[in-house]
């Protein structure tokens, strides 16, 4: 597959869900599974791997509802088709630095549902969807798990799921979210909402995951603990916090545009006019300059831009992405060119000034 | 900001020491300063994060060095007979080798996700495959383990076990 369309490789969730999709970007599941009667991917040879990988395929491919549209060899993709699979949330970042064979990333062709095999644990199963859709997502890949759990789960009627590391043990269950919270950054409230998520034991992440800092007013919030719940109950309150984080967020909008109008439309067109303009831009300022421009687009202050194009350019301006577009490595000044090049063409299409 | 010595990774490591009664301040990158603490011309510093202090102290110490090494782990030596990992290793990287690790570590695993967790008894869904397996042979196992947790007086953990009992109890009925 060439690199461009790697670049564009389907994703449920850009064309935005039903629920909550003002400030919630994206709903995922993650499932962690093992098979019993082999070590952990980490002690396992490359001829185990393969064999696990083997089967895990096999099994997919007599199950009906997951049309599977590419399988990669993570060994057989260069650099930046790896670092465009992270980009895309499709894989962790942890996993497009490993090296060896039987690892395996598995995509299908709605871009709901995609499988990292022999990450850190043999088998994890993600599913997509756009806006506040934990259920559904749930749901999905609940069938996922079921079609293949006739390669006979490392299970133990004690903990539940057996996984590399014991802070997935149990479900093996993360629900996570996406959401765009300017207001309340704005409002200085982020400390608390930290603290409040941790205090019932959800974590607050960047973009993209684990150690990353957050861009953009985006945050990823999950559930840390995945021992002692049901999976329902897990998702209920990951679905709990996020609602009532949607309503404060809105609030927040409201009242800061009631306080000083002038100067938060001032800030919005002006970064209108450094995304739609400049000739250079870096991803952090880039990042920041659309994030006020979903909130004035969603305000009516700025031209509408469709949800579904602002999600596909969060993606399409990151530096995988670019050079993937280009179709040849970049230095970093002329991906910030490109960048600011990507960002002028396409929202110049929404242009109604 | 760029670490001071090499000029090119991020510094992620920010020291301030008294020398000679002055207050010299470093800022350097996770491999400048292992190598100057190697060379000794930085005080010793805990350059790499130590997972033995985080997970770590979940970890209990007495079922490693404890008088009485539990059945298993006495059969084993210490040793997960499937994966060759040891409660050392496993300690320190807070990582299981391979699913039969669980069961060789079982006591120390508890404490462990107890401490993760808040909670070590699974309550979510199973296996299609285990859904026919008679349910009987679980509360066994359960009360066995009710039994042993009133035994050490673990109450909260038997509270756990008797409602795990009481929900496959009922799902039975």
């Amino acid at each position: 597959m060439k690199s461009a369309d790697f670049a564009s490789l389907p994703l449920a969730w850009l064309s935005g869900g039903s629920q909550q999709s003002d400030i919630v970007l994206s709903s995922r599941i993650r499932l962690a599974r093992n098979l019993s009667g082999y070590p952990f991917p980490a002690r396992c040879d490359d001829k185990k791997r393969e064999e696990i990988a083997g089967k895990i395929l096999e099994r997919l491919s007599e199950t009906p509802f997951v049309s599977v549209l590419g399988t990669w060899q993570m060994d057989g993709l260069d650099e930046l088709r790896r670092n465009v699979l992270v980009e895309r949330h499709l894989i962790s970042p942890d996993f497009s630095r490993q090296t060896g064979r039987g690892k395996v990333v598995v995509v299908d062709d709605q871009g709901i549902v995609s499988l990292m095999i022999n990450e850190e644990d043999h088998l994890r199963i993600q599913v997509f969807l756009g806006g506040l859709d934990l259920f559904e997502c749930w749901r999905i890949a609940g069938q996922v798990d079921e079609a293949l759990d006739v390669l006979n789960y490392a299970y133990d009627e004690e903990f539940g799921y057996l996984t590399a590391c014991p802070t997935n043990t149990g479900t093996a269950l993360r629900a996570s979210v996406m959401v765009h919270i300017p207001g309340l950054e704005i409002q200085r409230k982020l400390g608390k909402i930290i603290r409040e998520c941790n205090r019932v034991g959800l974590t607050v992440r960047g973009m993209y995951g684990e150690g990353s800092e957050s861009v953009g007013s985006l945050f990823q919030i999950s559930n840390q603990v995945t021992l002692g719940q049901r999976e329902e109950e897990l998702i209920e309150k990951v679905s709990g916090v996020i609602t009532s984080l949607v309503q404060q967020e809105r609030a927040a909008r409201l009242k800061i545009w009631e306080n000083d109008t002038s100067k938060l439309e001032d800030k919005m067109w002006r970064a209108w006019g450094i995304a739609r303009y400049a000739r250079s831009i870096e991803s952090r300022e880039a990042m920041q300059m659309l994030s006020w421009i979903r909130m004035g687009s969603q305000m009516g202050i700025l031209p509408q831009v469709p949800p579904g194009e602002w999600n596909r350019l969060i993606l399409d301006i990151q530096q995988a992405h670019l050079q993937c577009f280009e179709g040849r490595r970049l230095a970093e000044q002329e991906i910030d060119v490109a960048r600011a090049s990507l960002l002028r063409k396409r929202l110049a299409n929404w242009n109604n000034e | 900001m760029l670490c001071e010595r090499c000029h090119s990774r991020e510094a992620q490591v920010h020291i301030k020491h008294m020398q000679n009664g002055a207050v010299v301040e470093f800022h350097l990158c996770h491999k400048c300063a292992h190598e100057m603490s190697q060379q000794g011309s930085l005080p010793k510093v805990p350059v790499e994060f130590p997972f033995e202090n985080f997970l770590g102290n979940l970890f209990p110490a007495k079922v490693q060095k404890q008088a009485e090494p539990s059945r298993k782990e006495q059969m084993f030596n210490g040793f997960c007979p499937a994966c060759g990992l040891n409660y050392e290793e496993f300690a320190r990287t807070g990582k299981f080798g391979c699913p039969q690790c669980y069961e060789t570590f079982r006591d120390a695993v508890r404490h462990l996700l107890r401490g993760i967790h808040g909670n070590e008894i699974h309550r979510g869904t199973r296996p299609h495959g285990m859904a026919s397996k008679q349910p009987e042979e679980d509360i066994g196992t359960l009360k066995v383990l009710l039994r042993e947790a009133i035994e050490k007086e673990e109450y909260e953990r038997a509270a756990v076990l008797r409602d795990r009992i009481r929900l496959l109890e009922e799902r039975r009925a």
